[in-house]
């Protein structure tokens, strides 16, 4: 099974290879476009990150729409720790905007990712810990899938929150 | 009837950096343990589903020289020890004061309180249940006992039982709502300080309604909250001290807060109540209160 750290030094690497400010690639919070200022070799970056994700049992191939999303070296990493596993955080959205849709009066926040679910879509505290069930499913749907606890749930403020956290529990962590 | 208003919020019992999540090598000890025991801060650990009630504190100091300050606190803290997609048990704490001679309450509550959510609620229907045992130290109505309850709430979209729905369809006015069925069992030492020891078994019925106007709007939205809650208790066995006690126990609350936050940690409210709680050792009473109101 892929560990973070393990996708992270092959991350690091292969941004050291496309980027004429090496050292900046191994600090996540290092920017992809404005720091490491990849440009043109976008193309070669993509293609040496689909080579580690596609590397692991079940891993999914990175593609220029996946890293476009993609700000920092951090968020290059999830995105190859989540693919390794099989895992797309978009894949995940989707479910989980179409589970929050069926539990609110106000569909069009559940599609925001700033929404908030108490606020916004008027979601209580028992049911938001309620949707551990529907997150669980979701995230078990995938190999490395873990449970999603009912306290985690509970915690979640946004629409983005349970997107991230469904996302990590999909990809076991 | 008497009003009481605020005068300053006395403390905050705990600052809880960070929930949920799991504890990173970075994290202090106490972040760490604060991460794994996830705390949560409420009136009571009785109320943590649909419409909570946050803690309050209260200190009030009367104008007049001959009368003494008095002081206020409702608050239950609940750890979570276990906690999955279906189960969430943990201890809890729940200390309930008041010092105004005219309305005392004086309990302090250490006990186990486990939920269990059955069904799936984005399928359109769920059953939130929720059980607790505790030991209950009360120096003005059951002196030291033991207090079981288990309750059921159901939840479903559709009806506005878990989330809000629109109020005779207007888009300016939303609510939800809570029915709640539970069984209770009670034994006391020292029933409203008669010396008799006592044992009660009480049906419990609550209905309790939050409305939220202007949904939509940015400033507003949920952060005006009105409840209505109505509570019975009807003891359908008593022995001993608990025969001098009431047969039935009605509290009607009805409460105006606005949260500064969107998170709900702090807020201001007005709250009415009229009648007791026998598992809060509220004795009848009929007040208003204005009160700084914390959750977390």
């Amino acid at each position: 099974m892929p560990t973070r750290d393990e996708i992270k030094n092959q991350v690091i690497i292969a941004l050291s290879k496309v980027t004429a400010y090496p050292d900046l690639a191994k600090k996540e919070e290092s920017g992809l476009w404005n720091d490491l200022k990849i440009g043109q070799n976008v193309s070669t970056m993509v293609g040496l990150l689909s080579d580690i994700a596609k590397s692991y049992p079940g891993g999914k191939e990175v593609t220029m729409n996946d890293v476009g999303g993609s700000k920092t070296v951090k968020d290059v990493i999830d995105l190859v720790f989540g693919l390794a596993r099989g895992v797309t955080r978009d894949e995940i959205k989707n479910q989980v905007i179409i589970a929050l849709s069926k539990v609110t009066s106000f569909p069009e926040f559940a599609k925001k990712e700033e929404s908030l679910l108490y606020n916004d879509l008027g979601i209580g505290p028992a049911a938001l810990q309620a949707m551990a069930g529907t997150y669980t499913k979701i995230a078990k749907n995938y190999k490395y899938g873990i449970e999603v606890s009912m306290g985690d749930a509970g915690d979640c403020n946004t629409v983005k929150d349970a997107i991230d956290l469904v996302f990590d529990r999909a990809k076991g962590v | 009837m008497k009003t009481r208003l605020l005068a300053i919020l006395i403390a905050i019992p705990l600052v809880i950096p960070a929930f949920g999540g799991e504890p990173t090598k970075q994290d202090s000890f106490i972040k760490k343990l604060l991460k794994y025991l996830k705390p949560s801060l409420r009136q009571s650990v009785l109320d943590k589903n649909f419409i909570e009630m946050p803690a309050m504190f209260q200190f009030v100091h009367p104008s007049a020289n001959n009368k003494s300050n008095s002081y206020s606190i409702d608050a239950g803290l609940t750890w979570k020890l276990v906690d999955n997609s279906t189960w969430m048990v943990g201890p809890t704490v729940e200390y309930h004061r008041h010092t105004e001679t005219s309305t005392p309450q004086n309990n302090i509550q250490v006990g186990l309180t486990g939920i269990n959510i059955l069904g799936e609620f984005t399928n359109g229907f769920a059953m939130y249940t929720q059980a607790t045992i505790k030991y209950k130290s009360d120096r003005i109505v059951t002196g030291d006992g033991l207090l079981a309850k288990i309750d059921f709430s159901p939840l479903r979209k559709a009806l506005g039982l878990g989330s809000d729905i629109r109020l005779f369809g207007l888009k300016q006015l939303t609510y939800r709502w809570k029915p709640t069925l539970g069984f209770q069992y009670e034994t006391a030492s020292n029933v409203l300080a008669t010396g008799q020891s006592g044992k009660v078994a009480r049906f419990f019925a609550s209905i309790g309604l939050g409305i939220y106007p202007f949904p939509e709007s940015h400033l507003l939205h949920h952060n005006l909250e009105f409840s209505v809650i109505d509570s019975y208790w009807l003891n359908i066995d008593r022995t001993g001290g608990f025969n001098e006690y009431n047969k039935y126990h009605n509290l009607f609350q009805v409460s105006l807060t606005y949260y500064f936050d969107n998170s709900h940690h702090f807020g201001l409210g007005i709250d009415y109540f009229n009648g007791e709680n026998p598992e809060l050792g509220l004795l009848k009473q009929t007040d208003t209160m204005i009160a700084l109101k914390t959750k977390f």
